[in-house]
């Protein structure tokens, strides 16, 4: 026999409750075990039953769980170079771009005007996003970086000599999965960029960042002139804590 | 030697741990609930951590009490939540939205597990049993589900065949002039592939193809009541009970008060009530489902909206439901007996 169902659809549906405990065993030169156990109700108390060691799946299956907005499943594009946790960091290709300033009054006639934009040679980028960082570098050449590839400050406004980015008041994606890529990609480059970003040089260009970007925006490079990049004394594998080489 | 004791975990950790802000809206639909007295104190449960999760257990209790079981037909209840600016709360699996400023409660109803039912053979028994029974349990069935829980039944499977292979004629020969001009074999090629007329000819009855026009529910119901009467021998209680249960539905007070408003094709069928097994009522279904699903549709059968200001008008939605209810359960019943369960 059927019965009629009543259902209420409403927030108590993101509730998550107490299902299982995790106990973890730290031991020397960073060996460590965990065991999952069951909570389990007794007399109206939660009550850690008995445990099972975690298996690599199962702590895999957690660690995904944990960090719903940073899936690591499925096939991986050419341009994803690294990913940890939810952190992630990918190269955009050299290519032409649109890209648009927004400078003060003091720059605008300098600049050629308070609001320009047109589509420009940019290098290569590399960028890595968390939930705690966004950050780019440039690289030169075509060729996919490695961890050896050397990294270069970004010759854009907004973003500071260690790469971050200043968002301003533009939003940023939510998550760091691969789908989200071409999200941040947009939330870069689609923004107004308004001033250069603490001290430090920008670009090794005769006249300055502005006089720089004046001159891109007027069409005087067919390519990006990579020469004008300063150098981060940094490569993507020293960045990112691993050996050199690795 | 001591008695080994499992840990417990202190009544200060948390046992759920819900979206914080949205707690507020579960807190204010609930005591609205309450407030429109939506349940008999007996339904709540006796134990509960989530108020508005104890408040659906107590209305799924007098909801199984109202309707009852079931054969046939699994109804699906729901209640959603509604924003004061109107937008409907959404929650699929995704991360929740951070804030919801609830200003009412949309109340709709649906089928769950929509089924293929053949009747034909039952009505024809009933007819066989008493001349014109059959057309007028049909017809009782059509009409007075319409506005509850709608069928689809042969004379509307015979109307959509118009519109979805004909280009809205009576038959198939305007679609085929369209796709096919004049080169015969191509026509053939194309009539043998579609829905023809002459197909629903032969899977239906005329009697079942239209919806009898000039036939009132009063004239139904004196006709049942005196079918009722006649049908008394021993070979008679199958027919007479369906007469009785007809009967009863006939003389239930529904209008289309709780029509979803819901733009596109209507798709919000309870059951597919085929002739025979596997005849081409489910072709035309599925062919409709698949037109609908490609652009606007309602699948909802019925839905109310009520401000969380006022609690009175959800009691007298669930009042005015009483004779949807008995409906329901005489429409399941009659399908029942119709298929003979199958």
């Amino acid at each position: 026999m059927n019965q009629a169902e009543f259902f209420i659809q409403a927030p108590s549906a993101g509730t998550v409750r107490l299902r299982r405990a995790v106990l973890i065993y730290d031991g020397q030169q960073g060996s460590a075990l965990a065991t999952v156990h069951d909570i389990e109700n007794i007399d109206g108390e939660a009550v850690i039953g008995a445990g099972q060691a975690m298996t690599s799946r199962a702590a895999m299956d957690l660690a995904k769980a944990l960090l719903k907005r940073a899936a690591h499943g499925g096939f991986l594009p050419e341009t994803v170079l690294y990913m940890d946790g939810d952190l992630i960091v990918w190269w955009m290709p050299p290519a032409r771009r649109h890209i648009a300033f927004r400078v003060d009054d003091v720059h605008a006639e300098a600049f050629g005007g308070q609001e320009r934009g047109e589509s420009v040679p940019h290098p290569g980028l590399v960028f890595a996003a968390s939930s705690r960082v966004w950050r780019v570098w440039a690289v030169k050449g075509a060729g996919r970086p490695t961890p050896a590839t050397a990294l270069y400050q970004v010759p854009y406004f907004n973003v500071d000599v260690r790469g971050n980015i200043c968002q301003g008041n533009a939003p940023v994606p939510e998550g760091t999965t691969v789908e989200k890529i071409a999200a941040w990609n947009d939330a870069f480059l689609r923004s107004y960029f308004t001033h250069p970003n603490g001290p430090g040089k920008l670009v090794r260009y005769r006249g300055g960042a502005y006089a720089f970007w004046r001159d891109m925006l007027d069409g005087r490079f067919r390519r990006f002139p990579e020469r004008v990049l300063v150098d981060a004394k940094t490569t993507l594998g020293r960045l990112l804590g691993l050996t050199e080489g690795a | 030697m001591m008695a080994l004791t499992l840990p417990r975990i202190g009544p200060q950790v948390p046992r759920s741990i819900a979206p914080g802000p949205l707690l507020a809206a579960n807190a204010e639909v609930s005591r609205f609930l309450i407030e429109a007295e939506a349940f008999d104190e007996v339904d709540i449960p006796a134990t509960w951590s989530d108020s508005l999760d104890a408040c659906r257990q107590a209305l799924d209790g007098w909801l199984k009490r109202q309707i009852g079981a079931l054969h046939c037909l699994s109804p699906r209840f729901a209640l959603h939540m509604v924003s004061r600016d109107g937008d409907d709360y959404r929650y699929y699996g995704s991360l929740p939205p951070k804030h919801f400023d609830v200003g009412a409660v949309e109340a709709s109803w649906c089928e769950f597990h929509e089924q293929e039912w053949p009747v034909g053979m039952g009505l024809e028994a009933l007819s066989a049993r008493l001349p014109g029974l059959g057309t007028v349990v049909l017809h009782v069935l059509c009409r007075q589900s319409a506005f509850v829980y709608p069928l689809f039944t042969s004379d509307i499977a015979c109307d959509v065949a118009t519109y979805l292979y004909w280009c809205g004629e009576d038959d198939e020969e305007a679609a085929l002039d369209m796709n096919c001009g004049d080169d015969e074999e191509e026509r053939e090629a194309m009539r043998a592939e579609m829905v023809t007329k002459s197909m629903l000819e032969a899977s239906f009855p005329a009697w079942s193809r239209r919806w009898p026009r000039g036939l009132e529910l009063a004239q139904c119901a004196r006709f049942l009541r005196r079918a009722a009467k006649r049908l008394r021998g021993p070979d008679d209680v199958s027919a007479k009970a369906a007469a009785e249960d007809a009967l009863a539905l006939a003389m239930l007070d529904i209008d289309d008060s709780f029509r979803p408003d819901v733009d596109g094709e209507f798709v919000g069928f309870g059951a597919v009530l085929s002739w025979r097994d596997g005849d081409v009522t489910t072709r035309i279904y599925d062919d409709l489902l698949e037109l609908a699903h490609q652009g606007e549709y309602c699948e909802q059968i019925g839905e109310v909206r009520v401000s969380l200001d006022d609690p009175g008008a959800f009691g007298a939605w669930q009042r005015a439901m009483a004779s949807r209810f008995a409906a329901i359960r005489r429409i399941d019943a009659l399908i029942h007996r119709l298929s003979a369960g199958n």
